[in-house]
């Protein structure tokens, strides 16, 4: 009996080699195995120059974020059987710089990433490990959405404003600052508002809301981006009408 | 020598799928509400100037073709009017006072607000109509 396959056309780019291109490979179809298996196969026993990030294989590391089909997503998570009979498109997340093939450039989204001091911060601060920062479960409630991101990106290729504005603190970090700032335990409110509440935090969102969409995590960046607004455009106008008041 | 691809959506994104579509179709409403915002401004402006050049203002707005404009205009802005109510609630905080908010009760609120205010507007324009 003949294997049943199934065709990837994947997206080859080698700087040194003229332009991007596609490459068909056909792979054995399996019903539990996803497009990284099928990337894994390619590399394994077809082609081993082809490039392209994974880690965990199992959604948590964030690692194996690609466009199939046009969509972002974990190949991770991506089963080749939601894709029947074929062929399926792989490429690199959209809105990056790619470095080759499937591998983007993520150093822009790491220096976004920092911008925000995605940890906690404490004024008291101290080297005594044994520390505790008390928490209420209902205390937890108020972020713990938002605590779930992985840093996969998929958000970033999703997000047309990432497209067209450069500086766009994009949707993962925005979601990350909100996480913290609501974060009972937490005293860098203030400096992450600097960031986020400047030209290109959370006004240049417009609210398109496929960063939630493909989010695998249901973190909902665009609920957590629209909220900081809610909360900035509160603050502004308290800070208007009680000018006496310092900013706390 | 190491060359990153630029592979950005830039300004065609929202002819990349349906998704993306709806919601510049959906941004775009706001030109049908400005354009209704124009002519109501030009038809108070009309009102201060002599009958006649007001009834002649008047009789442009039901043309035929201004009747469909106001009606695609209707469609629209009813259309965003729903939208915005529907994510709404992911725009609010989950909670509040420590206690959550169904998105239900956030949408609710908003379509009864929107008929409250809706006929309190038919009852005044049928109360100035009947004195």
């Amino acid at each position: 009996m003949s294997e049943t396959t199934i065709q990837l056309e994947v997206f080859r780019y080698r700087p040194d080699n003229g332009g991007p291109t596609f490459q068909s490979y056909e792979v054995p179809y399996h019903d539990d195995w996803v497009v990284l298996d099928a990337l894994n196969h390619v590399k394994n026993y077809i082609d081993g120059s082809l490039s392209f990030r994974w880690s965990c294989r199992m959604g948590v590391c964030g690692s194996c974020g690609m466009q199939v089909n046009g969509e972002p997503a974990l190949t991770c998570a991506a089963f080749l059987r939601d894709h029947m009979p074929g062929p399926i498109r792989v490429e690199p997340l959209v809105n990056f710089p790619v470095e080759r093939d499937l591998v983007v450039d993520i150093n822009g989204f790491m220096e976004k990433l920092d911008h925000v001091k995605p940890y906690l911060v404490r004024e008291d601060e101290t080297d005594d490990l044994s520390a505790e920062y008390m928490q209420t479960p209902t205390q937890l409630d108020r972020y713990k959405q938002f605590s779930m991101c992985i840093n996969c990106m998929l958000c970033y290729a999703a997000c047309p404003v990432i497209g067209r504005v450069d500086d766009f603190i994009g949707p993962a970090a925005l979601a990350l600052a909100q996480r913290y700032n609501l974060d009972s335990r937490d005293q860098g409110k203030q400096m992450r508002q600097d960031v986020i509440f400047q030209n290109e935090g959370i006004w240049e969102c417009t609210f398109v809301g496929e960063c939630s969409e493909v989010c695998p995590k249901h973190v909902d960046p665009a609920g957590a981006i629209q909220q900081a607004k809610l909360e900035g455009a509160f603050d502004y106008y308290k800070r208007l009408l009680t000018p006496w008041a310092r900013r706390s | 020598m190491n060359r990153p691809l630029d592979r950005r959506l830039g300004w065609t994104w929202w002819t990349r799928n349906g998704s993306y579509f709806r919601i510049f179709l959906r941004e775009a409403t706001s030109a049908f509400i400005l354009a209704e915002i124009v002519l109501f401004m030009l038809l108070i402006h009309k009102a201060g100037q002599d009958a006649e050049t007001y009834l002649a203002y008047r009789e442009f707005l039901w043309h035929p073709l201004m009747v469909v404009f106001h009606l695609v205009a209707l469609a629209f802005a009813l259309w965003h009017t729903v939208s915005f109510f529907l994510i709404a609630p992911n725009a609010l905080p989950g909670q509040v006072a420590g206690r959550s908010i169904p998105a239900a009760f956030i949408i609710g609120q908003q379509f009864a607000g929107l008929a409250a205010v809706t006929l309190l507007l038919f009852l005044w324009v049928a109360w100035v109509g009947a004195t």
